[in-house]
Order: C-alpha cells, then structure tokens, then sequence
C-alpha cells in the first residue's frame, strides 16, 4: 500500500527575518508525500504550514531564507534550484490551488480560456485540442454544463464553481504534487462539503500526491490519510490519520483536538421562561435593491443564547446591523426589555444605545488602533453613565474579568493578538452594562485553541453578568456550544428556529439537514453520540 | 496568552531622525525657517535700504560693506532681503496652507461620514472650484480683492480647500467603514467626537504628508503671485516679485535672478522630501 513519496522533505528550516518573534519560520521539518495520498498539515496561525507550502514550491515569500535541509522532487533539490528551472517544475510538475479562488482568477478573462492558457504556456496543442481537453478537466471537477462555465466570467459563477476551475486549472498538466492551501476556508459549508468530496476523489487517481494545508481538524477528517501537526514551526506529530486524531500521542495535539466544538450541545442551564429581553418582530430590510430581511422575527428570553447561524448572503449579519441600528429596518419593530428600540431617533437613541451592545468579527478593525484600551474602556464607561473614576476602576474590573493583565490599559491595539483583542472587544461591549450583547462572528477570525478559549469566557461571562446574547455565525459546531435556541436563515428568512438539540439533533428543514449534514468533523460527532 | 510584547504604535521622533530623506528635507526648509524667525538678527543691512546699486556677489560696495549676494537695481542688499523675504513667505504660506486644510478638514469630514445630499452637495462645490485653471482663480480672487497677505490666504484656501476636500472625504469614508467607528456609533458617542477622535487620527499620515506637498506649492504658489505683480505690496521683500524686479537685467545681472529662485526652489524641494521620507516611514508602518 505504500507508495513512492513525490516529494521529500528533509530537516527542512526556513530562516525568518532578523527582529521576527523567532528565528525560524519553519524548524528541521521532514516530511513526504506519497503517491496517491492526501497528506494533511494541521497548524494554527504562525504555525509555518503555509511557509511550509510555499518552500516546497520554492516560492519563499521575500525576506525569508532557507536555513537548512533539502526538499528532494524527483532527483532535485527544490530549494537549490535557480528560478528558471523552478519556473518549469511550477505549474507543470507542482500545482496549486489557492484559499481564495476568486481572486485566483483573472476576472476580465472567460474561465475557460484561463484553463486552456496552461496548455497554452507549457504545452504545443492545437487551439481544437486544447478547448477538449478544458472541457474536460471542467467536467471531471464535476461542474455542471462545462460548455456554458467554459465561457462564463469568473463573477458569473459561484465561489464554489470558482474552485472547482481553479482545481481543474491545478490538475491540467497531471501534476505529481497538487498543493492546496486552506482550500476550502473561504466557501460556506455546504459548498466546502462539495468541495472536500471533490478531493477525496481526486487522491483515487495514482498519479499524484496531495499536501493539502488547513487550520480545520473537522476538514482534516473528512479527507486525510495521514496528517501533520505542525506548532511554533515544528513538526508536532505525523502519522496516519486514525491515529493523530483519534490516539494522538502529543499534548499540543490533544489539546487542539478537543477545542474543536463539537456539533452536540452540552446541557445547559438557562431558564428559558424568562421575558423577552429582545423581541424583533417583522423585520423586513433592503440592502439597495435585495431584500436582505423578508419579516424576520425572533425573540430572546432574558439571560438566554440565540444563535442565528447561516451562509453568506443568508442576511444574518443585516439582521444583527438592523437590531442595534446600524441599518434601518423598512419596517418591522425592534423591542429591548419592552422599550420600542425601533421608535428612537437622533439624541435618545445615541442615549439608549448603551442597551444593545456588539462584539465586531474582525479583531484588527474593531479596535481603533490609535486609542489605548484603557482610553477605550473608560470612555465606553463614561458614555454608559459612570464618573471618570467609577469608568476607571471598572475598566480595570473589566480587564480581570476578560482575563487581560491589567498592564494591558496603557497599551494600544497593536500589542496584542487576535484572541486578546477579541477580549478587549468584548469588554468594550461589557463597559456599557448592555441588556443584549450581539456577537457578529466574533470567534470565526480566530484559531480553535483561541476560539475555544473564548467561547467559554462568554459563557462564564453570560452566567455572572446575566446578559442576553445574539449570536450570529456561519459555524454550526460553534452555536452548538453556546446557543440555548437556534435559528437557522436563508436567503433572508429564518426556515428553521427551535431549541439548540433539537435544530442538531431532528432538523425538520431540508436545508438544516444540509448544513449538518456538511459540518466538517461529523465522524467525531457520530463517535461523541454513540459514547453517550 | 498574557504576553504582550511592548512594541508601540505612531511615527515616533527618532524614526523619523534616521530617515536620510526627512533629515535632508527638514535641513532645506530650517534653513529658511530660521532665517525667517531671525531676521533681524542675522541680516547683515536693512531689506529696504538703498545702499550701493548692481553689486555683484562677494563685493564690497564704495563704503567697504561686503555684499554676499550682491544688491539688486535699487542698490538693496539681496541676502537681507531673502532674508527677510522668507519671513513673508513662512508665514503666508503656512497660514493659508493651515486655513486651506482647516476648510477642507471640515467639509471632508462632514461629507465622508454623513454621506448622503450633504456629500453630493459639498463635492459639487468641490469640483466645480476645481473645474477652474488654479492659475485663473489666484489672479481673479487678487484682482477682485486687491493684494495683500490676508488675500493671498483667501485665493489659496479657496483654491486648495477642493483638493484637500476630497482626499480627507475619501479617507474618512474608507475609516468610517471600520468596525472601531460602527463600535463609536453603538455606544451612542457624538458623530463630532467620532469624526475628531476615531477617524481623523487615523486619517493624519496620508494628511501631514499632502500637507507638507501643498506648502511647498503654496510656497510657488506665493512666489508666482509675486512675480506677476499680484503678491505682497510692494516694497515688502518678496521672493516672487525679487524675481520679477530683476528679471529685465537678468542677463547681465543674474545673481538678482538666480537667489531667489533658488531659495523657492530650497523650500518647496525640501517639504518635498520630508514628504516623501514621511510616506516611505509609513510605508514601512504599514500605513499612510
């Protein structure tokens, strides 16, 4: 069963810039991948796997250096060869495909013609044979009607489709290395499914060997036959897939595993019988000419999780912008414990804003980096009603209680990670003692160990301060985690709304049974429910 | 998780010593900064005074006065009057430089963050002012108002204010696109304190940089109005109109010619670079 390794890589150090957090980006790595499988390298953020990538294909990006080792493909040194030679062996012999597959297109040509130009640089085929031999990549990527997508304009299919004519672009030379870097990260879930099938029988082919980068272990499961952990820019553990993630041998890796929410809800204590501290009733709102909301209604009793989950364009994230009145409602009402939230203009809405608090999806833009966080907690403090030294003190409350170091006042944005400035965020929101507190993906930017983290601080959080939250993600295995009820919205409408078990467990919507259906990882999930 | 590191955020002072671009720049324009603050102390005779006519450089007149730069057809000594007409310029150019980004902060603000009718009326403003040849604008604002300092800042802020409208306007549209002034508006803070506190702060890179461009164009800007007869009222010293008085023997006289040029040309070449030294730092930075 084993096969001939494509490429080799032996002791392998990429030299980071001299002033970076370490001195090596990627440490005496050595790996290979084999013929005929999909080796999986597994890492968080700054964990060098996509440095990794990119010194496989000799492609180091500017200002780091090879510090060692060879990375063997065929009967050459990849790392040795001059950008000539490494021209020829890209494109032809190694491929790639990228996270983003729109921006790997060039959007003013048809993609059909972007698949023939391969042919077009690396091969001498006549103009005939290379439209055949397009359309057929285009078929065995499964699209459909490959005469009509041969044509079309990358904008005129879906993100989906996208990928599937980047992968047939990769797969147009049959290279015997295919590189896919989080290759699935930027679609939505149902399409990532499709997508990950895709792959999985792309490795039935004995052609090629597949090196496939992700942050996911859900995504990990569905297509790995062996897997890499890599941390810190070292190689954690390999070795085949059943036993890295189901009898992993090191810490790091058992503590990444089991921060993958699962998709079963823990037992939660919410009294659910509570008045509604959040009641939108009818709520209909355009986004220029789309109707992003078609009567969407939801109620939040007090202290309780709704979670709204949904894909891109599901108008999830316009409902939580038009509950706190960042977009305003065509019509519809907005209710805050029994206050018409909807009603209030100019000054007394700028005064009741303090009531309806949001926690921002990007922790790099939510925090204005110019500002220090206590200058950011003292004022959200002062304009929720407190005195200068009252905002101060409870700033320095609020640091212990999201668990910063209280040294973290003085500083400014920019001194802190992704995970830390997500807590800073959520303090912020804290400092104006909201009734509700919106969190519009705000765990989705970060690594599952940070997500995890912070989940939990939410929880704890919504225990101690009895907050009502909205939670709005595209995450299934996330609301899972901390939703007391769950509504599910496409193209504009809730289809599905219900206690969280029970939106997981029975979904009575077709489309609630696609998205569990297609949440990566369900091998764990089926394993956790026949443990129970 | 609780580490976190000490680096800090800004354009700090040193960085911007270390730039051999900005070092250069800054020595250009100090030069005349200081001759302008100084002036009475360090020019040699009285800008205005007729002393010995057409010396050349490096002579000395009948009365044993040495004249560095010579002295012009009235016989005034030329360093003193650069000397003094830095002064002039320093003043005027940075005074209606800073009412021109006054003007145009404010309406950029206002119409990058409101949008909407107010945005479409204050850019139809903008763009037809800037539908005008700059040229014919200075020369129409002069000639209606007369000459003089205050005039010069009105023709320049009325001129400038357009241009620096529109890159403030479209900043302020790509900050206020940012979750941190969404956060703003949710905690209900005052739409004036969003714009002075969250977005102009962090519009100021790009601002000082087209800020130091435009007083080196005011500085022209000034120069040319003098030249045409339409700057400061004479005999105030002028670098523009020191030009223009010596243009009609600048073939047998030069040097009345060619100092101050070359003193305009010090001025605007230097904020050029501390400009450009200042876009590279924030390049670097990862911002401006």
């Amino acid at each position: 069963m084993t096969h001939p390794s494509v490429v080799s890589v032996q002791n392998l150090s990429v030299r980071l810039p001299r002033g970076a957090d370490r001195p090596f980006a990627v440490e005496d790595v050595s790996l290979d991948v084999r013929r005929g499988e999909i080796l999986c390298v597994v890492g968080e953020s700054g964990s060098g796997k996509s440095v990794l990538s990119a010194a496989i294909m000799g492609a180091l990006p500017r200002g780091l250096t090879f510090g060692g080792g060879s990375v063997r493909f065929g009967d050459r040194d990849l790392t040795k060869l001059r950008a000539r030679d490494l021209r020829s062996i890209r494109g032809n012999e190694i491929a790639m495909v990228f996270q983003d597959p729109i921006a790997s297109l060039n959007p003013a040509i048809p993609v059909g013609r972007q698949v023939e130009e391969v042919f077009e640089i690396h091969t001498d085929l006549k103009p005939e044979e290379r439209r055949a031999r397009a359309l057929a990549l285009l078929e065995s990527t499964h699209l459909p009607e490959p005469a009509r997508i041969h044509g079309a304009y990358p904008h005129q299919i879906s993100g989906g489709q996208c990928q599937r004519v980047v992968i047939a672009m990769a797969l147009a030379l049959e290279p015997k290395l295919l590189i896919a870097d989080e290759p699935t990260t930027a679609l939505d879930v149902t399409t990532q499914a499709q997508i990950l099938r895709l792959f999985n029988e792309l490795r039935g082919g004995d052609q090629h060997g597949i090196l496939f980068i992700t942050h996911d272990f859900g995504v990990v499961r569905e297509v790995a036959d062996r897997v890499a952990v890599m941390r810190h820019g070292r190689l954690v553990e390999i070795g085949p897939a059943a036993d890295v993630l189901d009898r992993p041998s090191h810490d790091y890796t058992r503590t990444l595993i089991a921060s993958v929410p699962s998709l079963n809800p823990p037992a939660r204590s919410t009294d659910l019988s509570a008045p509604p501290a959040l009641k939108a009733d009818d709520l209909v709102a355009f986004y220029g000419p789309v109707k992003a909301l078609k009567d969407v209604s939801v109620s939040i009793p007090k202290g309780a999780t709704l979670a709204v989950v949904g894909e891109s364009g599901s108008g999830k994230s316009t409902l939580a912008r038009t509950i706190i009145r960042l977009h305003e409602p065509d019509s519809g009402t907005i209710a805050v414990g029994g206050v018409d939230y909807t009603a209030l203009k100019g000054r007394d809405l700028q005064a009741r804003r303090r009531l309806v608090q949001m926690i921002f999806q990007n922790p790099f833009g939510s925090l204005n980096p110019r500002r220090t966080v206590g200058e950011v907690l003292m004022r959200a403090g002062v304009l929720g009603g407190a005195d200068a030294a009252t905002a101060r003190r409870r700033a320095l409350e609020l640091l212990d209680l999201v668990r910063l170091p209280r040294e973290a006042f003085d500083r400014r944005p920019d001194a802190f990670s992704g995970g830390q400035r997500q807590r800073i965020s959520i303090a912020r929101a804290l400092a104006m003692n909201p009734e509700i507190v919106i969190a519009d993906e705000s765990v989705s930017a970060l690594d599952v160990s940070v997500q995890a983290q912070v989940l939990t601080l939410l929880d704890d959080l919504q225990k101690t301060t009895g907050m009502t939250m909205l939670f709005i993600t595209h995450d299934l295995r996330v609301a899972a985690q901390i939703a007391d009820h769950i509504a599910v919205m496409k193209r504009g409408e809730v289809v599905e709304f219900g206690l969280a078990r029970d939106v997981l467990r029975r979904p009575k919507h077709p489309y609630t049974r696609e998205l569990v259906a297609a949440a990566p990882g369900q091998m764990r999930s089926d394993a956790d429910a026949a443990a129970e | 998780m609780t580490a976190i590191e000490t680096r800090r955020t800004g354009l700090r002072v040193p960085a911007a010593l270390k730039s051999p671009t900005i070092l250069l720049g800054a020595v250009l324009v100090g030069v005349w900064v200081f001759a302008a603050l100084f002036a009475p102390w360090i020019a040699p005779y009285d800008p205005l005074q007729s002393r010995a006519p057409l010396q050349l450089p490096m002579s000395r007149g009948p009365d044993g006065s040495l004249y560095l730069l010579g002295t012009d057809l009235l016989g005034r000594d030329i360093l003193s009057r650069l000397i003094w007409g830095a002064r002039a310029v320093v003043l005027w150019a940075g005074l209606a430089t800073a009412t021109a980004f006054a003007v145009g902060l404010a309406m950029g603000l206002v119409a990058g963050f409101y949008k909407g009718w107010v945005d479409k009326v204050l850019s139809f403003i903008a763009n037809v002012i800037l539908s005008f040849p700059v040229l014919v604008l200075y020369i129409l604002v002069i000639v209606t108002f007369g000459a003089s300092g205050l005039n010069i800042v009105l023709a320049v802020t009325f001129a400038s204010a357009p241009g620096i409208f529109r890159i403030v306007r479209a900043l302020t549209i790509d900050i206020a696109a940012q979750d941190y002034v969404a956060a703003a508006i949710v905690q209900g803070e005052s739409p004036l304190r969003i714009m002075a506190v969250e977005i102009l702060p962090n519009a100021a890179g790009p601002l000082i940089v087209d800020a130091c461009l435009r007083l080196g164009y005011t500085t022209i800007t000034i120069g040319v109005l003098g030249f045409l007869g339409l700057g400061l009222p004479p005999p105030t010293p002028d670098w523009g109109s020191m030009v223009n008085d010596g243009r009609p023997m600048a073939i047998a006289f030069p040097h009345m010619v060619i100092f101050p040029c070359i003193a305009i040309s010090m001025m605007t070449l230097g904020l050029s670079l501390v400009a450009d030294g200042i876009r590279e730092l924030g390049l670097r930075h990862g911002r401006a």
